[in-house]
């Protein structure tokens, strides 16, 4: 993550701001990258470069409370599953409160935990990593193009 | 069925190490407030059911086992297990709130550590550091599926993006990307999202072909041997391959 | 008796006090140093006093804010019980007679009041044990002993300087339970009056120096 906001910031990679995301979008701080990264500002960045329609959860930055699939309680296995889509209900509502359609996530046992709550709790999101949705928001230049595009 | 016996001078000893002035302050110091009942997503969860507050849960682990001098019965470690790993994520929330600044998680990962080695670990998290153990990674995919999975998706996304290529044990490059083995079995086309943003950056990276697995389940699980060796296994690639640089795809 | 404890017994209390507080803090000194090295890796001062100093003022942090009342109630608890004995006429005038010094005093009608805003927050924090699920939880009669320990000196003093039934006898009572209340800080949690200070540095330090998160 801080090496997308690099890119971005450093202009390694442009953002072409007719491709950015129209609909509401949330971001999930994780624990490991937010509290415990202080990567909190970083995402902010990205999202407003990426996004019309950024809405931050409440709370959020190193506030935020953990998706409820943190400490390796996803591949801890199905006896635990059902606790596991309860404590989660503090992150959907948190998340049905933005009223955003995408929820994006750097961290890998988020994504699994919000993909899980949103069929739970019948959310109705997509759930996506940054790398997702910087190829369709990016502005390359032409040498990196697919052949196709370039004849256009 | 007999219960199995419960080691105490294992416990004993994991106590007797961990008790440094953090956990001697925290244990003695926690002033039972109940500030910190407010920060968990569990307790919240519950409709702020009591047995959820953090400092609830202390008690009824590191404290206990303490209390006790680690002589505790087998039920008694079972209920411990519940509650580490069932009733926290170690999210560490609850650190914030709290006013002697009270470092819940690490006090939860210290009886995970203890329950670990009375076997107690969900199969899960032992079954991930067994294969990290073994294979390097915690999804047990061989060495060859890994470069299999690469090559395919650098075909693919070649054809989005002219020259893409995903190197593996490049040695010299600048960057060592180590990813989630989840993402090599569920989500390859995460590797070819991560590949095309690299190539477009100009990125000049490499994956390695062992340690690429940058996880530590072995660490939630609470054991010490197989986190070291995770965490060494992406240090050793670094090193060898002589990167300046790791991107985790995190 | 009344010799006794002005006498020898004071001269133990805070013995037992200074001593043991001095020891404790630096025996957990070096007990860190020894098996948590970790504390000292990302130790900062600016993030240790902006901890410390957050979590002096009221409503400072976060969890303060969300919890007005209790809020409220415990720094007056702490303000009005670190105040009182220190700055207190009586006090200070046995200070001038035995040492020839003494510090700025209280107007006593003052003091009267700060006395029972001790008293009444004790109670409050007593019932509060008992009436909300999530602190019942945690309370066991130890508890309730040290908020036992630490209200005596002000219930017995309130007595005494109000002249109740036998004056004499709620004095004694009163040094006595002071005394008390001396001995056990270091042996019990009531030694957060100097833990609190190395604790917060430790966590502001871990969550701010090493990942700029405040924790406040």
């Amino acid at each position: 993550m801080q090496a997308f906001y690099e890119y971005i910031r450093d202009g390694r990679i442009k953002i072409d701001p007719a491709k950015k995301m129209k609909e509401p979008v949330t971001y999930q701080d994780p624990c490991n990258i937010s509290r415990s990264g202080g990567l909190w500002e970083e995402a902010r960045y990205l999202m407003n470069a990426m996004c019309e329609d950024f809405r931050d959860m409440a709370p959020n930055r190193e506030y935020n409370h953990c998706c409820g699939g943190g400490g390796g309680y996803i591949p801890m296995g199905p006896q635990f599953r059902k606790r596991r889509m309860q404590s989660g209900k503090v992150k959907a509502d948190q998340i049905r409160e933005t009223g955003a359609k995408v929820v994006v996530v750097p961290c890998h046992n988020c994504f699994d935990q919000l993909r899980d709550l949103s069929a739970e709790y019948d959310l109705g999101i997509q759930v996506m990593h940054f790398k997702t949705i910087i190829p369709h928001v990016w502005d390359l230049p032409d040498h990196l193009k697919p052949p196709n595009e370039e004849a256009n | 069925m007999a219960e199995p016996a419960v080691n105490v001078k294992l416990i004993k000893e994991r106590l007797a190490f961990l008790k440094g002035g953090r956990f001697k302050a925290w244990l003695e110091i926690c002033a039972h407030c109940a500030y910190c009942s407010d920060s968990c997503f569990f307790y919240l969860a519950h409709d702020k059911d009591p047995k959820y507050m953090p400092a609830y849960k202390v008690k009824q682990t590191l404290d206990k086992l303490y209390k006790k001098k680690g002589e505790v019965t087998w039920e008694e470690l079972e209920k411990m297990a519940d509650i580490a790993y069932g009733d926290c994520t170690a999210c560490r929330r609850c650190s914030l709130y709290c006013p002697f600044g009270i470092d819940v998680a690490v006090m939860i990962a210290a009886v995970r550590g203890i329950l670990c080695g009375q076997g107690l670990a969900p199969k899960g998290l032992q079954d991930a550091a067994k294969h990290h153990w073994e294979t390097g990674n915690q999804m047990a995919i061989t060495e060859e599926d890994f470069v299999e999975t690469c090559k395919w998706m650098e075909e693919e996304s070649e054809e989005e993006m002219p020259g893409l290529k995903i190197p593996i044990e490049k040695k010299g490059a600048e960057t060592l990307y180590v990813l989630n083995a989840r993402e090599v079995k569920f989500y390859p086309q995460d590797i070819a999202e991560a590949a095309m943003i690299l190539y477009a950056a100009g990125e000049d990276w490499t994956f390695p072909d062992l340690g690429w697995d940058m996880t530590n389940l072995a660490m939630f699980a609470g054991n010490a041997q197989v986190m070291a060796h995770s965490a060494k296994l992406v240090y050793d690639a670094a090193k060898r391959l002589e990167v300046k640089k790791i991107i985790t795809s995190e | 008796m009344y010799q006794f404890v002005t006498g020898p017994m004071a001269w133990i209390a805070f013995g037992i006090f200074f001593l043991g507080m001095a020891v404790k803090v630096v025996s957990l000194f070096y007990l860190t140093r020894e098996k948590d090295k970790v504390v000292f890796n990302h130790f900062s001062w600016q993030w240790s006093l902006k901890s410390i100093i957050r979590w002096l003022i009221p409503f400072g942090s976060r969890s303060m804010r969300e919890k007005p009342l209790f809020t409220i109630i415990t720094f007056s608890f702490h303000i009005c019980l670190l105040i009182t004995p220190i700055f207190l006429l009586s006090h200070n005038i046995i200070l001038e007679e035995r040492w020839g010094i003494s510090l700025w005093t209280l107007p006593e009608s003052v003091s009267d009041i700060l006395t029972i805003v001790v008293i009444v927050t004790v109670v409050f924090l007593a019932l509060r044990r008992i009436a909300l699920a999530d602190v019942r939880i945690v309370t066991s009669a130890y508890d309730y002993l040290l908020l036992a320990i630490t209200a005596m000196p002000f219930i017995t003093g309130f007595l005494a300087y109000h002249q109740f039934s036998n004056y004499k006898f709620w004095l004694i009572f009163h040094i006595l339970s002071g005394e008390i209340m001396l001995i056990a800080i270091p042996f019990t949690r009531l030694s957060h009056i100097f833990l609190f200070f190395m604790t917060r540095a430790h966590i502001g330090s871990e969550m701010g120096q090493r990942r700029g998160a405040a924790t406040w």
